[in-house]
Formats: structure tokens, sequence, C-alpha cells
């Protein structure tokens, strides 16, 4: 009996393993690593659940890691004024990642994000990455080069969108 | 419940909190130096761990190798100093041949009241010194044997259990780790994962900074007392130990120089060569040179001032870790209270960031 109880959690843990990684396979920052360096990304990262209207992290704290969801939804909120006025940014549902530039830097969180039902996240944080850097160079690299790369995709489309405004800008004064 | 009647419930828990931990400490104070040494050897060994597994080594494998190169290193070290107290107890034996043990006493007193003239040794110090070695051998020695092998048997189970705690602490870090995060609330999960990375980081570079500095003590010590004895003719044997015991020392602050250099004086002033005033200074300016290299240089570089403390908190530290543990505590008092402090400053100012 106790065989079938060991045998099956250790089935449900495998099965939850090959889950998140199938999960992890889909962030844009994870693309690039092989199955079994997914793995190894796998044992770093902590699941949490969250009920609804409960904060994954507040505006102004420090940021630490990114979270990809597994289940559940997230609102990126920005509170503003000193009633805590909340606007929401973006709506985020399973396998959205978030919070990746922490990754790379101890800024404050620009927003909050907030579940709207009952959410499971997986969460990958700066100290961890830094951690598979030391043990696993290889791996650890391939993570750093994906967030730049989001990083820069990013910073390029705010040059185009301040192009365009400073173009506006020019126009309105021309007039 | 209001919140007067919370405030006293919660007062009463801790009371009976603090009641039953300081009851059960001291029956438990054995098992805490075990964790907490194995906690040490953990962080000093975890980042070897981390180069190994460079090699696409698994954890479980990379922990045996650190383990096994360090069991190398101190099994050569030991079979190294064998010889070296072969030796010595053959030259104690030697030297006790012949001549009365207490012809050798009297021409030891006179030898060093004749060197350094200053040193006023009462006229009875030869007869005391006979008299209780005679009745130490006569009658405490059979009993002290006794202890001594059973605080050797001590020593070696509490270290078969701080290197079975401390391989599976290295083995297991990781889901450790995670066992410990997920009993944590959301509300405190961020803070806690940057606290503990932070604390691990920190106290990393802190014990091995002053695991570098205790060798680096060492091996200026032994350089020295090797140097003197190629221009001083000094007779410092076993030079070797007394720079590794140096090192050790140099863990306690302020008692630990002096506890370098006593053994060094010690063997000269026992062999008693003609220029033994000029050989017992040099020997007194070596460790003084060796403490300033450390103090100016190798410390501040190395340790850091992370973990400075008031002198008054360094001598109530090591008061409380001989208390605990004699010799053993007084090592490791301070590296001990650093972890600390580190921990509580990192909590503190985490909190605040935190906004909790």
């Amino acid at each position: 009996m106790g065989w079938i109880m060991w045998d099956n959690s250790f089935l449900r843990k495998r099965t939850k393993e090959a889950r998140k990684v199938e999960l992890l396979e889909k962030a844009v920052i994870f693309q690039g690593l092989s199955r079994k360096e997914l793995y190894e990304v796998e044992k770093v990262t902590y699941d949490r659940s969250y009920q609804p209207g409960e904060y994954i992290f507040r505006k102004g704290n420090p940021g630490d890691g990114m979270y990809i969801i597994m289940e559940g939804g997230v609102q990126i909120v920005d509170e503003r004024g000193d009633k805590g006025d909340e606007v929401t940014l973006i709506a985020l549902s399973d396998g959205d990642f978030f919070g990746e530039i922490a990754l790379l830097d101890e800024s404050a969180r620009s927003a909050s994000a907030k579940c709207t039902k009952p959410t499971q996240v997986i969460g990958f944080f700066r100290g961890d990455l830094i951690d598979l850097l030391n043990r696993r160079p290889i791996v650890g690299s391939k993570i750093i080069l994906s967030v730049s790369r989001v990083l820069g995709e990013r910073l390029r489309k705010t040059n185009d969108r301040v192009n365009v405004l400073e173009a506006k800008l020019s126009e309105m004064t021309n007039d | 419940m209001t919140n007067n009647q919370k405030f006293i419930l919660k007062l009463i828990i801790a009371a009976v909190a603090v009641a039953s931990f300081v009851l059960i400490l001291p029956r438990i104070s054995g098992i805490i130096t075990i964790l907490v040494l194995s906690v040490l050897f953990f962080t000093i060994l975890d980042p070897v761990v981390d180069r190994f597994e460079r090699f696409n080594l698994a954890r479980a494998h990379a922990t045996l190798i650190t383990l096994l190169a360090i069991f190398i290193i101190i099994g050569s070290g030991v079979s190294a100093l064998i010889p070296i107290f072969n030796d010595a107890r053959l030259t104690a034996t030697e030297a006790l041949k012949g001549d009365s043990l207490e012809e050798q006493v009297n021409a030891w007193v006179h030898n060093i009241q004749s060197s350094l003239p200053f040193v006023k040794i009462p006229e009875n110090t030869a007869d005391k010194i006979i008299s209780t070695s005679t009745t130490f051998i006569k009658e405490d020695l059979p009993g002290f044997l006794l202890s001594l092998a059973s605080a050797v048997g001590n020593i070696l189970s509490n270290l078969f259990f701080i290197i079975f705690i401390t391989f599976f602490l290295l083995k297991d870090e990781r889901s450790l780790k995670k066992s410990l995060i997920n009993a944590v609330p959301n509300r405190y999960f961020e803070l806690s994962v940057n606290l503990m990375y932070k604390i691990q980081s920190q106290l990393s570079s802190y014990l091995q900074g002053q695991f570098t500095a205790a060798m680096s003590v060492g091996l200026l010590s032994t350089v020295g007392l090797l140097m003197l004895n190629l221009f001083l003719d000094a007779g410092i044997s076993y030079a070797v130990v007394i720079g590794v015991w140096a090192g050790l020392a140099n863990l306690i602050p302020y008692v630990g120089p002096v506890a370098g250099a006593v053994p060094a004086i010690m063997i000269v002033l026992f062999h008693g060569p003609a220029n033994m005033l000029v050989i017992v200074v040099a020997i007194i300016v070596v460790f003084a040179v060796v403490q300033m290299i450390d103090n100016i240089f190798i410390s501040p570089m190395v340790v850091g001032k992370s973990v400075d403390m008031h002198p008054l908190m360094v001598f109530l530290v090591l008061l409380i870790g001989g208390n605990l543990m004699g010799l053993l505590g007084m090592m490791f008092a301070v590296p001990v209270a650093g972890i600390i402090k580190v921990t509580t400053t990192l909590i503190i100012n985490n909190s605040r960031r935190y906004r909790l």
C-alpha cells in the first residue's frame, strides 16, 4: 500500500515537473534551452498559489524576479494617487510571463501584479539566475541573452514611438 | 477577541516559547553546536561544489568529490604531522635520558635565568615544577588519559554527524531551500527569497574571507619562523605546525596573535640557545609584523568591514563561545556572531525596503 502511495506521489511530481518544463519552454526567455537545460532551470523555480484579489508583488517593492502563469489570471495594475486607484495596464492568462526585467536589476517594480482568479505561478529569481550562471554558465548565458533580446526589442519599439511622438510634436509646433 | 486580549495572548505565547527555549537549551546545546558547525562548513564548501558542477557533474557527485578532496587534504596534513610528533617524542625522550629530571629542570631554569636576566624566577621554581610533574604522572595521568580518550571519541562522533549533515545540506541545498520558502506566506515570499540569497552570498564571502585570512597568517608565520631559523639559527622546530596553529588561532581576535607566538617562544626557552633574548624578541617582531600585514592588508581585503564588531562585543562573544565549547567555541564564536549580525542586519534592512 505504502509503495503504491509513494509511487503515485512520485508520478504526480514527475508529471508536474514535465508540465512546468513545457510552460518554461513557451516563455520567450527560455527559448533556445534544451529539454535537459530546462529541467535544470525547473529545479530552481518556485511554485506559488494566489487567491483572487491577492497581489503577487506591489508597485515600489524591490524587483527580484519574474513569474510565469501556470493557471489563472493576473492583471498588471498601476496604483495611482493617495487613494491607490488602480488602472489596469494589461491582463495576462495561462502561459504569459511578467516581471522579467527584475532578473537584471533590483530597481523598484513599476506596477503591481494582482490576481483576478485562483492563480498558480512559477517564480524565477535573480539570485537563482546568478547561481545558474555560476554552476551552469552556458544555461545562464542563454537566459541572459534572451532577456537582453526581449529588452532590446522593447527599447526599439519605445524608440519608434518616441520618434513618432517627436515628429508629431514638431508638426504641431510648425503649425 | 479584542486587540488587548490578542496582545496578551501573543505575550503569553512568546513568554512560554522563551521559557521552554531556555529550559531546553542546556539539553540541546550539543545538537545546536553540531548544526551550527554543519551550516558553517556548508557555507564555506557550497561555492566549491558549485565549481565542480560546472564540469557537468550531478550535484551529488560534485558534493562527494568535494568532501573526498577535503578528506585527502586533511589526511595528508595529519599524516605529515605524525612523523613530526613522533620526532618530538623521540627528542623529548632523548633529552630526558642520562641526567635526572631534577638536573634537567635545574639546568633549564638556570639557562633561562642567565639568558634573560630581567626575568625573575623564584628560587624554588625547579622544585615546584618537579613535584607538580611527579604528582601529575603518579596520580592524575591515568585519569587524564581516560578523559582524553573520551574527548577524542566525542570529537570523532561529533565530526561524523557534522560531515553527515554537511553532505546532505550540500547535496539537497536547492530542495531544502524550496521546502523552506514554500512554508512562507505569499506576503513575505519575495522578501524571503531575496533575504535567503543575500544572507547566503554575504556569509559565503565572509567565511571564505576568514578562511583566506587564517591561511595567509599561517603561511606568513611559517615563513617568518623559517627565516629566523635561517638567519638567526633560532632552532625553532615544527615551524609549519606553529604556523598552522597561528592561522587557526587568528580566528580568535586579540587572543589569537598571542596564542600563535607562545609555542614558538616556549620552544626557544626549552632549547635555550646562546642568543635566546634576541630570538625571543625576533619571534615577537615576526608575529607583530604578521598581525600588522593581516590588519592592514589581508583582513580588510578578504573579510571586509561588514561584520565589524565593538571590541567589548568581541570579548563577550568569546566568553560565551569559550563557556559553551571551550577552545573550539572561542575559535568559532566570532564567525558565528558574524553570521548572526549579517542575518539580523539584512532582515531589518530588507523589511524596511519591502515596507513591512
